[in-house]
């Protein structure tokens, strides 16, 4: 068991983090403000990073689980088609910096997606990331984590955990690799705890079963299956898997991994234009089905983290806690 | 080597079953380990994609595995279009398989509509050379005409040793036999309500009715299984495809499911 107390950092702390992390050639993902916004990208210098931030555009799952991400190449000699896999860039990676909400969806996405047998092309990503959780300065209006016990990082999900408060900085492992990381900037041991609030995870089965048939009426009538809360989502996972023709040579393509969701008809539409889930009603409870009784059966977690980028996007305020009726 | 990268193996032959299907007999690639009937490969043709097929061919078969394919979307348009001696993509093999272990010394009812056959008809060849292990075995099998019957040959050797029991919903001159849908069988057997094992695959009207009509005899939900169809994109339980509103993957979890397992609407 490796040493979990906290620490204390000085100023600098960041940027000799930073440092230490790039020296060891890890490529780092940052929070960087761009015209207004935050968004997670790969930055070179310290000074490119902006940490006081609500949420970011993307999450994590673009980096571990990327949007057309490309599966293998074919093409046919002679009649034969030769496959070979697309090399998965085999970096070290370090998320610099993102809150405890997105860090928590990595273990959904865990779950689900290193189940065995592990989808390799993350399992890859994976194993070599480095998470350095940042608490979170301020939230909005947008934020569920706290009402969906999501506030504090789970164990897995991140490496090093650190709360800014009282112009300190509170440092702590929260893995082997965290530790060795932690060990390296010689740290004093802090003397007080920076956060204590415990947050109870709500029965969210409970919540979605007692939600009537009105209710999915209302809402799913409301939406208009954009798709942006699903875009935004980092524990959404689901995908489809298409081929691509080579512009080039008709005998050569790319086999692709796109996302794809329940929400939407052609995620479940079978040869014959059989379509499960046919009305919009029921894609639109499904994915409420997926993240809040679905995963919580199989490992015990919620599907949803509470980062609000949902809510956030959804053109209607369509907040899930308002459709499961567990605002607090 | 990744867990969406296919072998790549050769359509060893091309039978013509009806005007809409054929039966694809592939050679087996090495590295295949062996199947439980009831499970399923993923057939790719680059360009075009990946879907999922039961394997239809005796788990007994080790040189080859056979694919029975309906021409009805894109993957399957283009499979009609090779020839043999062509190559395809394949992996797996996937899913759980029919419990067979379980069933020994039970009689069993196979019910199976349409494409469905091809859903049991590994496990009906599992049967037709263990059949020394169960009771009776039956197969009410329902086809939309004569002309939409696969399998013919394989229907023959199977009556050999399994009691077959034909019905299409449209007769023509020729035809002889049962008319009306297949769940019309179940009236023609005779059957120990609380022991025989009854199995079902077909389209999702069928397994609705046909679900329905076996409760409304008594029948256990223990004793009954389905074979389900789904849309997959990996085959492992990860793309969310195949995921039902009781939580189970159909690729993963199933295709087999026993009828406790499910709820109505994962049915149909």
């Amino acid at each position: 068991m490796y040493d979990d107390s906290w620490y204390i950092g000085g100023e600098s702390l960041l940027e000799e983090l930073f440092n230490l992390l790039k020296s060891k050639g890890y490529r780092i993902i940052a929070p960087v403000k761009e015209r207004g916004y935050h968004v997670l990208e790969y930055v070179q210098e310290f000074n490119e990073v902006d940490l006081n931030y609500i949420r970011t555009i993307n999450n994590p799952r673009h980096f571990l689980q990327p949007p057309n991400e490309r599966i293998l190449k074919w093409s046919y000699v002679n009649g034969k088609p030769i496959v070979n896999p697309e090399p998965v860039i085999n970096a070290n990676i370090c998320f610099f910096g993102i809150h405890p909400c997105d860090a928590n969806s990595i273990v959904i996405l865990d779950k689900i997606l290193l189940n065995p047998p592990e989808d390799t092309l993350y399992s890859i990503r994976r194993m070599n990331s480095f998470i350095i959780i940042h608490d979170c300065l301020k939230s909005d209006e947008y934020c569920f984590c706290e009402e969906l016990g999501t506030r504090i990082p789970w164990d897995g999900s991140g490496d090093m955990w650190i709360v800014e408060k009282n112009d300190r900085y509170y440092v702590k492992a929260m893995s082997e690799k965290g530790r060795k990381i932690l060990q390296e900037l010689s740290l004093d041991k802090a003397d007080t705890v920076p956060i204590n609030e415990k947050y109870t995870i709500p029965n969210t089965i409970e919540l979605f079963h007692k939600v009537n048939d009105e209710v999915w009426n209302d809402y799913s009538s409301k939406c208009l299956l954009c798709g942006s809360c699903l875009a935004s989502c980092p524990t959404c996972v689901c995908f489809d898997i298409v081929d691509h023709i080579s512009s080039l040579d008709p005998l050569a393509g790319t086999r692709i991994r796109t996302w794809n969701s329940c929400i939407f008809k052609s995620f479940t539409t079978v040869a014959g234009d059989v379509v499960f889930r046919s009305s919009k009603k029921d894609r639109f409870r499904f994915r409420y089905l997926h993240k809040f009784v679905i995963i919580p059966q199989w490992y015990s977690l919620p599907g949803c983290v509470g980062c609000g980028r949902c809510v956030m996007n959804c053109p209607l305020d369509i907040h899930p806690l308002d459709v499961l009726g567990g605002k607090k | 080597m990744i867990v969406y990268q296919p072998f790549i193996t050769k359509i060893l032959d091309i039978i013509d079953e009806t005007f809409e299907i054929k039966t694809f007999r592939l050679e087996r690639p090495k590295e295949f380990s062996n199947f439980k009937p009831g499970m399923f490969v993923m057939v790719s043709v680059f360009g075009y994609g990946e879907a999922p097929f039961a394997i239809a061919s005796s788990p007994y078969i080790t040189k080859y595995i056979e694919v029975s394919v309906r021409r009805v979307g894109d993957v399957t348009s283009a499979l009609h279009r090779l020839e043999k001696g062509s190559y395809v993509g394949i992996r797996g093999p996937y899913g759980n398989g029919f419990p067979v272990e379980e069933w020994k010394k039970k009689d069993i009812v196979i019910i199976a509509g349409g494409t469905g056959l091809f859903g049991v008809s590994s496990l009906l060849w599992y049967f037709y050379n263990s059949y020394r292990d169960y009771g009776s075995i039956k197969l009410l099998y329902g086809a939309r005409t004569p002309k939409h019957i696969p399998r013919k040959r394989d229907l023959d050797t199977w009556a050999e040793r399994i009691d077959v029991y034909l019905t299409v919903d449209k007769p023509d001159e020729t035809w002889r036999g049962e008319v009306g849908v297949v769940t019309k069988l179940i009236d023609k057997i005779t059957f120990d309500e609380k022991e025989t094992i009854f199995v079902l695959c077909g389209p999702p009207v069928m397994l609705y009715y046909g679900y329905l009509d076996l409760l409304k005899r008594g029948i256990p939900k223990k004793n009954i299984f389905f074979s389900l169809e789904r849309r997959m994109q990996c085959g492992i339980g990860k793309c969310g495809a195949c995921l039902l509103d009781s939580g189970y993957y159909v690729c993963r979890d199933g295709p087999v499911f026993r009828a406790d397992q499910l709820q109505l609407g994962d049915i149909a």
